[in-house]
């Protein structure tokens, strides 16, 4: 019987700051034969920790057609697992479990295949992951992508550095900052003053598009009302959540939410699930 | 059968396991570890405590780490215990944690490894009261609980003994009783279908989380969590890492409490279950609403633990009916 607790080693290969706050982490399991195997589908999440320090849910943001060869997640230090793990250095061992839930819809199958991708706050990371996966699939070639980040301070706002490659693979890039402090722009995108919503202005915005969102638990009901506001169908809409998970398998309750498990329903869910259950946000 | 054959068995089992079983010590009725058997209560009364501490511990160590090198212990050696004289509501209960805990390697070697004997003495006096699901007489709820040996005691002191597994079978056999009814298990849904007033609740607690009767009862909970740590469905649990000497690190489970502030509190302080009245519906929610859509089975077993044990005096059925008549 499958040990659903038992960690496997990984060995961080690889830091990169992404952020002030924020670094980027590059995985690899010390047996390169699960390695080898590893396969998860964009959007899942691991169970990612620190022998003595315990684990904490982190969603895999590298592209899932490298998986064979590395898995990267996004540390943002706001706790003390987090703290941990950002003064973590090369070399060291971490643990890890999954991948866990239910991913994003695969980008083949969307009935709307533009796609825009909004992302505040820490929810850049989970994005992230899409993103490269747009990048290295060559999705964008036939379709339009559209990515929107919003955060509370420049300082804040990861994944500057990857935006230029970003914009270089036809990714149309819209950055918002709620403190902004003097006139800035990032890969040529110039940044707007203020929260998320008002990036979502109706010039800009393809509306025959399928959007992806993550972020802060406050940004999800003004976005989704405004993209419903722009003509946007709740079917074409979806969005992963955050919440504190211990077991990743739906059994101890942590992140409940009604009648569903975040870990294992989720973290993806579509506008439409709010029907049955409107307290997933 | 007679008291004295059953007292047979019961030195029979104390030889291979470490038995578990309520006893009466001044008013109080505890399920403990016995050493004599002599001191087993016989009267299928519900304990205070529950017997889930025997297959879900308040804390237990998962695996180790010594250095780097992985310690996990051998599951098969895990030294059963025996769950003695368990009544028929806290079965219903372990008949819900064999569901919630199906793919569980810890638990399941647990229930492996142990014995599970069950015991009635008929319907309780204050049947009415304890009265939640349906709760029919003995013979038609034995095939849906889970035992291995159950012993029903009727009124003049005679026992009637069954058996529910071949662990079982093998048990009385082995304790020289050869007198015994074979109950097959058959789930724990009746064959009429899932429980009615389950089905009756389920949308009604779903639905009522802006009920003012949360309001209510929000004012005088004290979010204390003894109603979690005494009910025999509650199985929340933590993971957590426990440093040792000699660079030892435990993974462990413990159990949760969806009461405690730190329940749902993510990085940066955020807590999705945060009021009073959030973390009531919560827990109502799991055992009407959730434990019913994912088991189909209650996630209340009607033991009413929750309410003796509530400083304040929640009264579990009151609280339901309030919940119905609000929906009237």
């Amino acid at each position: 019987m499958i040990d659903p607790y038992l960690p496997q080693r990984v060995k961080i290969v690889k830091i990169k700051a992404v952020a002030d706050d924020a670094a980027l982490f590059t995985l690899q399991f010390e047996d390169s034969k699960v390695q080898k195997k590893y396969a998860f589908i964009q959007g899942q999440f691991a169970m990612v920790g620190i022998i003595g320090a315990g684990e904490c849910a982190l969603d895999i943001c590298s592209p899932s057609d490298k998986s064979s060869k590395y898995m990267q997640v996004t540390v943002k230090q706001v706790g003390f697992l987090t703290k941990k793990l950002v003064d973590s250095k090369v070399g060291d061992i971490l643990t890890f479990r999954g991948p866990f839930g239910n991913g994003w819809p695969n980008l083949n199958k969307l009935a709307k295949p533009n796609i825009i991708l909004i992302a505040g706050g820490s929810g850049v990371a989970p994005i992230r992951g899409e993103i490269e996966h747009i990048i290295s699939s060559k999705y964008f070639k036939e379709n339009t992508v559209q990515v929107l980040c919003g955060s509370n301070e420049i300082e804040y706002l990861m994944y500057q550095d990857e935006m230029a490659n970003w914009v270089n693979n036809d990714i149309r890039l819209g950055i918002s900052v709620d403190r902004l402090k003097r006139a800035t722009a990032v890969a040529n995108a110039k940044v707007v003053k203020g929260v998320i919503t008002q990036l979502l202005n109706g010039d800009n915005i393809d509306k025959d598009s399928t959007v992806f969102m993550v972020g802060p638990p406050a940004m999800y009901k003004p976005v989704i009302k405004k993209l419903q506001e722009l003509g946007f169908a709740d079917e074409d809409i979806y969005f992963s959540l955050e919440r504190r998970m211990y077991c990743g398998i739906g059994v101890c309750q942590h992140c409940a939410v009604n009648d569903v498990y975040i870990c294992k329903d989720g973290p993806v869910f579509n506008v439409n699930d709010l029907i049955n259950n409107p307290d997933l946000i | 059968m007679l008291k004295n054959e059953i007292d047979k068995l019961a030195i029979y089992i104390a030889k291979q396991y470490d038995i578990y079983a309520p006893v009466l010590s001044k008013d109080e009725l505890i399920v403990k570890g016995v050493n004599n058997i002599d001191n087993i209560d016989y009267s299928s009364r519900i304990p205070d405590n529950t017997f889930k501490q025997l297959f879900l511990p308040d804390q237990e160590e998962l695996f180790s780490w010594k250095k780097d090198k992985l310690i996990k212990p051998d599951l098969s050696k895990v030294k059963g215990k025996a769950a003695y004289g368990m009544n028929v509501l806290d079965l219903k209960a372990l008949g819900l944690f064999d569901l919630v805990f199906t793919n569980d390697p810890y638990y399941l070697a647990k229930r492996e490894n142990g014995l599970v004997v069950g015991i009635s003495s008929g319907a309780p006096a204050d049947y009415e009261e304890y009265k939640i699901f349906s709760m029919d007489k003995v013979e038609n709820v034995l095939e849906h609980i889970p035992f291995d040996i159950f012993l029903e005691k009727n009124k003049e002191g005679e026992f009637k003994v069954y058996s529910g597994s071949a662990k079982g079978r093998k048990v009385l056999r082995g304790a020289g009783i050869d007198v015994f009814e074979n109950i097959q298990f058959a789930g724990l849904i009746q064959e009429e279908g899932p429980d009615q007033r389950m089905l009756k609740l389920m949308p009604i607690v779903k639905g009522s989380e802006d009920n003012p009767v949360w309001d209510e009862i929000a004012k005088i909970c004290t979010a204390c969590g003894k109603c979690s740590t005494a009910c025999p469905t509650c199985f929340c649990f933590d993971l957590l890492d426990e440093a040792g000497a000699d660079n030892t690190v435990s993974k462990k489970r413990v159990w949760g409490n969806c009461f405690y502030p730190e329940f749902s509190q993510v990085a940066g302080g955020k807590k999705f279950v945060d009021t009073v009245k959030q973390k009531l519906f919560f827990w109502y929610e799991h055992k009407f609403s959730r434990t019913p859509a994912e088991y189909k089975v209650p996630g209340c077993v009607s033991c009413m633990r929750c309410f003796k044990v509530c400083p304040v005096g929640i009264n579990i059925i009151e609280v339901l009916n309030k919940l119905e008549k609000k929906n009237d």
